[in-house]
């Protein structure tokens, strides 16, 4: 079966999966300060922050949650989330209580690992202090 | 390739680095910072005349110092007004507004004069989630107003430290939030500083 776009399908499956796939965004913080307990301090602010500034329902829909990643340093914290909802997300980052660097959002794991390694050379002199 | 609309930050309070500003330019996409200097420590590079503002507190004198006269510097002359209308706030570039009491008065008394209002997203960066929305709705009532008595209406970080810089993202987030034109704000803060800069007369088009 051919697909309106010219792709070879299978029952229309795979036109029907790239449609319908959600996509997501991932966004890195750089924690200043990390003394261990910053993390899961950080994480239950930024959540109180998202579901008061942008509504519970919005918090869910929006599925914000950490991401381990494997060669990052316990520095940088990742959190995925829906693309739809990424402004929400770092709106309520920007807003948490903690000495955070927000970094640039990135669409796949490849190109964050690529980003944090460009703010260390970068921001260097912010890792140093 | 040369961007034709400038992101603007007119206020950091950051010491001033090389390393900063190639930091904010490339991970926060910010093109102009507005920073406050010593009279000894004016950045005396022609080159970083068009990226750097410097921002100097009303009642310094608006003359030449040793270092502004040889690097040939443009400058801006900043107020805090705090709710108190009797203060005078003439020959001021900018305005950073603290508290919105008696806000109307001061713009209807400087309407006209290219005046600058400013609003520092570091003042709220701490507040509770009730005083986020309210400085939300205040900021677009402020821009209306702004329109209004023709004011340029500003938004910038107002940051002490490093994590309270915002990255052009997240200056686009807030002005959505505040149901204001992105494209246009940005447009209309670089035609109002390129006018600053030529200090010429300010023609109102509209």
């Amino acid at each position: 079966m051919i697909s309106m776009f010219g792709w070879r399908t299978k029952k229309g499956a795979a036109l029907s999966t790239t449609l319908t796939k959600k996509k997501y965004r991932y966004a890195c913080v750089y924690l200043q300060n990390n003394d261990g307990s910053v993390y899961s301090r950080f994480m239950s602010d930024f959540y109180g922050r998202l579901i008061e500034l942008c509504g519970s329902i919005d918090f869910h829909k929006s599925n914000a949650r950490i991401v381990n990643v494997d060669a990052v340093s316990k520095k940088f914290l990742i959190v995925k989330c829906k693309l739809e909802y990424v402004d929400n997300v770092l709106l309520s980052m920007y807003f948490t209580n903690y000495p955070i660097i927000i970094l640039p959002i990135s669409g796949t794991i490849k190109q964050l690992k690529k980003r944090i390694q460009e703010f260390l050379v970068y921001g260097d002199f912010l890792t140093d202090s | 390739m040369k961007k034709l609309v400038k992101v603007i930050d007119l206020n950091i309070n950051l010491f001033y680095s090389e390393k900063l500003i190639n930091f904010l330019k490339t991970f926060f996409g910010i093109d102009v910072f507005g920073m406050a200097f010593n009279g000894d420590s004016y950045i005396s590079d022609r080159q970083k005349k068009d990226v750097i503002v410097h921002r100097k507190r009303h009642g310094a004198v608006k003359s030449f110092d040793m270092g502004e006269s040889n690097s040939e510097h443009f400058f801006l002359i900043g107020s805090i007004f705090k709710g108190n209308a009797d203060e005078s706030h003439y020959n001021v570039d900018i305005l950073t507004v603290k508290n919105l009491s008696n806000i109307k008065s001061i713009l209807k008394k400087y309407n006209g004069k290219n005046m600058g209002i400013e609003f520092l997203v570091s003042d709220i960066k701490y507040s509770d989630n009730r005083e986020i929305g309210k400085w939300f709705y205040n900021m677009k009532w402020i821009y209306e107003m702004c329109k209004k008595y023709n004011f340029q209406f500003i938004l910038s970080s107002g940051a002490n430290k490093y994590c309270e810089l915002i990255s052009l993202k997240v200056f686009n987030i807030l002005l959505k939030e505040s149901d204001i034109e992105n494209k246009k704000y940005w447009n209309d803060l670089n035609v109002w500083l390129e006018n600053k800069k030529r200090g010429g007369t300010f023609y109102d088009t509209n």
